[in-house]
């Protein structure tokens, strides 16, 4: 299928905010990195809602006062949004202008709004994202700790097959080399395919995730270069198209892929592409997303402001 | 054609080391066993066996290659042909991992943890099933599944099972597989769509529990004559991805084992999280109703086994990197170079000490003990012969003996001089007439060379040395994939200096040192003890710092100290949940035995540390020495709650085994600490 094709399907592509950029809805999910509260305040909305993400473990009087909050106690990404999202169900119907701001959001939630908003039939809308301009301690920059479980991401789990006998994972690689490392363990009898960020949000941080991949422990010694596949860090259509791209190129080199796991472990664009792929090509089938949940995350893991991309989805 | 030397140099024979990555036909091929077959691995497993086991292991222990090399898709390739690989061996080996089964999603989404049991073992149940007649279809012959009246009777029977019948009846083997599969997809897709509907329509629940899991092999048994005395294994593996509602359908599987079906359940040291059973609760009973056997212990107690199979496995590696290696089970040890011992390990100590010598500095040791003696005795010539007496140039490790047999022997009173010359003789005599003219000086020697080596590797800028094929071992202690692991990186640094590893020359003990470093790390980073980490990490920290502490001492307690002994039913919660996560993650190794404590009747557990980790601190990958640590010593080093205790207990338990300290304590009155210099130098 040719790029443009594929694209056409996914959306327009992805692009710098416009200064005049409006909508009735706009949802962001709270924490102290200087990029997620800028953004919050600079949108043009008729309603604005920050989303709190339990694992971040933030105390009430840290959150903002002047702002509807969405809040639920739920714990898996399914119950939390749904019951967060319970008290603006009104909002959210079918031709909403809705923006959501997936800087801050936990990846599995992000992904798992995605489906719900197209179950909702809210096929179309914006996200956006707020690019660092650098991590708080580079190479060291600790996002998640202490993992709990590698499971499937609601609304994207599959109907497996009992033959595992060509099981492939791929794995969007990014800062989180102990995440890697929980992914791959958890599907260790697939093949892996790693998609590198490439170019990453800022020059040095392709060398920063590399730095960190090579600390996986079951990381293969020797990576075959059909097993490594690049994709931009900050657009989700790129990742879409790179996927499409790597898993048909599986397919016609090897046997049918028994079971697909895709884990999508770099920015929140990948993610979001991910989904993407998994909505438009996967529902259905023996594939899979799976992410390592962790407890608590860092509330600030970058320092400055760098781009704002939009990002216009259409899930059709 | 392509040299031994470039496919060997090019390709690390031991890239590859979990099963899990392996294909059936690697399973085979790298298959190897520690003896014949009455003493071959399968019958640690018993397969014909009915009474179900629990088959535990670290991570890395085997458990995965052992089960899959009893799967039917291995026994077809053992023997050419399924059937005959049934009729020889007895059973089908029905291999499922619980990694493919994603069983999280059987919870949350608004459903009671009671509507998910019961849906999680009927999925579970339609998975086995499906993957027991997928594994056995090769063994059926053409004229069984091209007949009309053998498949009718066969889905006559296997669809008794079944409340309800479907609309479209399965005609052949194959639709009745296409059956199984469909139903669990139906339950896939209900599940998947509860995320969002918060409901489960869709499913009826159409048998009942066990009932395809124990009556298709009964059915199977009727109908082909070839099966009849064949056992049906469930080879169910890494089932401690199961949560603990998950298992007790599992358990409740192995008690109400039925006829020709038994199960083998593969799980990691922690992996079984319960006993229970459904309904009532009532655990299973071990002996009576399951039998266990943790894999990697088993081998550590057989060492001389373990021995053998290491020593194959890793031939068997070299031979399918290059048929044409010459090496043998009784060579293999020669193909890595090892620190000569000789003469008292001179030649090695000299190495060390050699350049620094040649600098005119004074040797760290000497430094140190001039230093402290300085301290304490106001007659300076004295302790200039005090260094004198104990310098031995041409043996610096012997010198370090010296030093240990001074501070092991030094009391107030005690002519420091004149113990400082019998300690000069005893060295002369040792080398002049061997170990039994200085039995004693020879003992320490002996008890504290490790040791002693160590701390001049470490005084001199460098890592303590590990190597020799022995040594490798004993770090993987019982656990084939860190032996491989170890091979692997040892392999890789050893191609890149240069060397031919297994082909030319030996490994240099370089290569072995960087590598047996870089495996350290992968072991450390590879465990991951889930939201435990930073806990269990510390807490085995926490021990290690002891002892090392102890190790480059200056008159350390106890020889290559890697192993404590601890009463657990004492400890506070946090620290015994530390303690336990520890042993399940292998950073600490039970040892077999209890023991008990020196001055009472109390029983310790004995902990070592695992070599595998030995390199990360410089510390002993030998078991030797044990020290015990009271309630309150272990309570801070394990809990992590109180980080500057820890370092304090650690401080305090070792203070006297370091200058100035150590001579203070020995040699200035008790009564009077405050006074300097007491000793008068006679």
């Amino acid at each position: 299928m040719a790029t443009d094709e594929i694209l056409f399907q996914a959306g327009p592509g992805k692009r710098s905010i416009p200064d005049d950029y409006s909508c009735d809805v706009f949802i962001s999910a709270f924490n102290l990195s200087e990029r997620v509260g800028k953004t919050f305040g600079k949108i043009n909305a008729a309603r604005k809602f920050w989303l709190i993400h339990n694992e971040y473990g933030f105390s009430d009087s840290e959150l903002p006062t002047n702002t509807s909050l969405l809040r639920s106690t739920e714990l898996a990404e399914a119950d939390f949004m749904i019951d967060a999202l319970e008290q603006i169900e009104s909002d959210l119907t079918p031709g909403v202008r809705l923006c959501i701001d997936m800087t801050g959001f936990m990846r599995p939630h992000l992904m798992f709004l995605m489906h719900l908003l197209r179950t909702r039939q809210i096929g179309t809308f914006d996200f956006i994202y707020t690019e660092p301009s650098q991590y708080t301690r580079k190479a060291e920059t600790v996002f998640s700790s202490d993992v709990v479980e590698v499971r499937q991401v609601n609304g994207y789990e599959g109907t497996h097959s009992v033959d595992m006998s060509a099981d492939v994972l791929v794995v969007g690689a990014g800062y989180d080399h102990d995440l890697i490392g929980h992914v791959i363990a958890n599907k260790s009898s697939a093949r892996l395919l790693q998609l590198l960020s490439l170019p990453s949000l800022s020059a040095d941080m392709y060398q920063e995730s590399l730095t960190r991949l090579h600390r996986v422990a079951d990381a293969p010694v020797k990576v075959p270069d059909e097993q490594l596949a690049y994709a931009s860090a900050s657009d989700p259509f790129v990742t879409y198209i790179v996927l499409v791209e790597s898993l048909q190129k599986i397919a016609s080199r090897s046997r049918q892929i028994s079971n697909l796991y895709l884990s999508p472990l770099a920015t929140k664009p990948q993610a979001v592409g991910f989904a993407l792929y998994y909505l438009k090509h996967l529902v259905g089938k023996p594939a899979s997303i799976i992410f390592p949940y962790a407890t608590r995350y860092s509330k600030e893991t970058s320092k400055g402001v760098g781009r704002t991309w939009l990002y216009e989805l259409s899930l059709g | 054609m392509r040299s031994v030397t470039t496919d060997l140099h090019r390709n690390n024979p031991f890239d590859l080391t979990k099963a899990s990555d392996y294909s059936d036909e690697q399973v085979k091929e790298y298959w190897v066993d520690v003896g014949d077959a009455q003493k071959s691995l399968v019958t640690f497993i018993k397969p014909t066996s009915l009474v179900p086991m629990f088959l535990l292991g670290g991570k890395g222990s085997g458990k995965t290659h052992l089960m899959r090399y009893c799967s039917s898709a291995v026994q077809e390739l053992r023997h050419s042909n399924l059937r005959t690989a049934i009729a020889q061996e007895k059973y089908l080996g029905v291999y499922s991992i619980a990694d493919g089964l994603n069983v999280h999603r059987f919870s949350g989404k608004g459903q009671t943890d009671e509507t998910w049991q019961s849906i999680f073992a009927y999925s579970f149940e339609l998975w086995l099933a499906a993957n027991l007649l997928s594994s056995l279809r090769p063994a059926l012959a053409d004229d069984e599944l091209k007949s009309a009246a053998w498949s009718e009777a066969l889905i006559k029977h296997v669809l008794q099972f079944f409340h309800v019948k479907p609309e479209t009846l399965p005609r052949n083997f194959d639709e009745l597989i296409e059956y199984l599969s469909t139903l669990r997809t139906a339950v896939d897709v209900a599940v998947n769509n509860s995320a969002i509907t918060r409901q489960l329509t869709g499913i009826t629940v159409l048998f009942n529990p066990g009932d395809l899991v124990f009556g298709i092999p009964s059915v199977l048994t009727q109908l082909c004559a070839a099966f009849q005395k064949t056992v049906f294994v469930y080879l169910i593996d890494e089932v401690e991805n199961f949560t603990e509602q998950q298992q007790r359908f599992l358990n409740t599987l192995v008690r109400y084992r039925k006829g020709n079906v038994t199960l083998r359940i593969g799980a990691r040291l922690y992996g079984v999280k319960t006993e229970a059973t459904l309904g009532s609760g009532e655990p299973i009973k071990r002996d009576a109703e399951y039998e266990r056997l943790v894999l990697d212990a088993r081998l550590r107690e057989e060492a001389s086994q373990y021995e053998t199979l290491a020593a194959r496995l890793v031939l068997r590696r070299l031979q399918a990197a290059h048929a044409g290696t010459n090496i043998s089970e009784q060579s293999l040890p020669e193909a890595f170079a090892e620190l000569s011992t000789e003469n008292f390990h001179q030649k090695i100590a000299l190495d060390i000490v050699s350049s620094r010598d040649a600098t005119g500095v004074e040797r760290p040791h000497l430094a140190r003990f001039r230093d402290a003696a300085a301290g304490l005795i106001a007659d300076k010539s004295i302790v200039e012969a005090l260094v004198e007496t104990l310098r031995l140039p041409e043996h610096p490790l012997l010198e370090k003996v010296n030093l240990l047999a001074f501070y092991k022997r030094i009391s107030r009173g005690v002519d420091v001089l004149a113990l400082a010359r019998t300690i000069e003789q005893d060295a002369a005599a040792l080398l002049k007439s061997g170990a039994a003219a200085a039995p004693d000086y020879y003992d320490l020697y002996s008890h504290f060379s490790s040791d002693l080596l160590a701390q001049l590797y470490r005084d001199y800028g460098r890592k303590p040395v590990y190597a020799g094929f022995k040594t490798l071992v004993r770090l993987s202690q019982g656990v084939p994939r860190n032996l491989l692991s170890l091979l692997k990186h040892i392999h890789r640094r050893s191609s890149f200096g240069g060397e031919a590893p297994f082909v030319r020359g030996k490994i240099s003990v370089e290569a072995q040192v960087h590598g047996i470093y870089d495996a350290t790390e992968w072991f450390w980073e590879d465990a991951q003890p889930d939201e435990h980490g930073s806990l269990v990490r510390n807490a085995v920290e926490q021990f290690a710092t002891l002892a090392r502490s102890i190790r480059y001492s200056d008159s350390p307690s106890e020889c290559d100290l890697c192993c404590f002994l601890i009463n657990p039913e004492t400890l506070e919660n946090m620290s015994a949940q530390a303690l336990k996560m520890a042993e399940n993650w292998s950073f600490l190794l039970r040892v077999k035995g209890n023991s008990g404590a020196k001055n009472d009747d109390r029983v310790l557990t004995k902990y070592q540390i695992n070599p595998m980790l030995a390199a990360r601190w410089g510390i002993s990958e030998s078991r030797r020495g044990a020290i015990e640590l009271k309630k309150e010593v272990a309570d801070l080093l394990l809990s992590g709650a109180d980080p500057a205790g820890a370092q304090q207990a650690i401080t305090a338990r070792t203070e006297t085994m370091y200058l100035p300290r150590l001579l203070e304590a020995n040699l200035v009155a008790r009564t009077n600490p405050g006074q300097a210099s007491l000793f008068d130098g006679n």
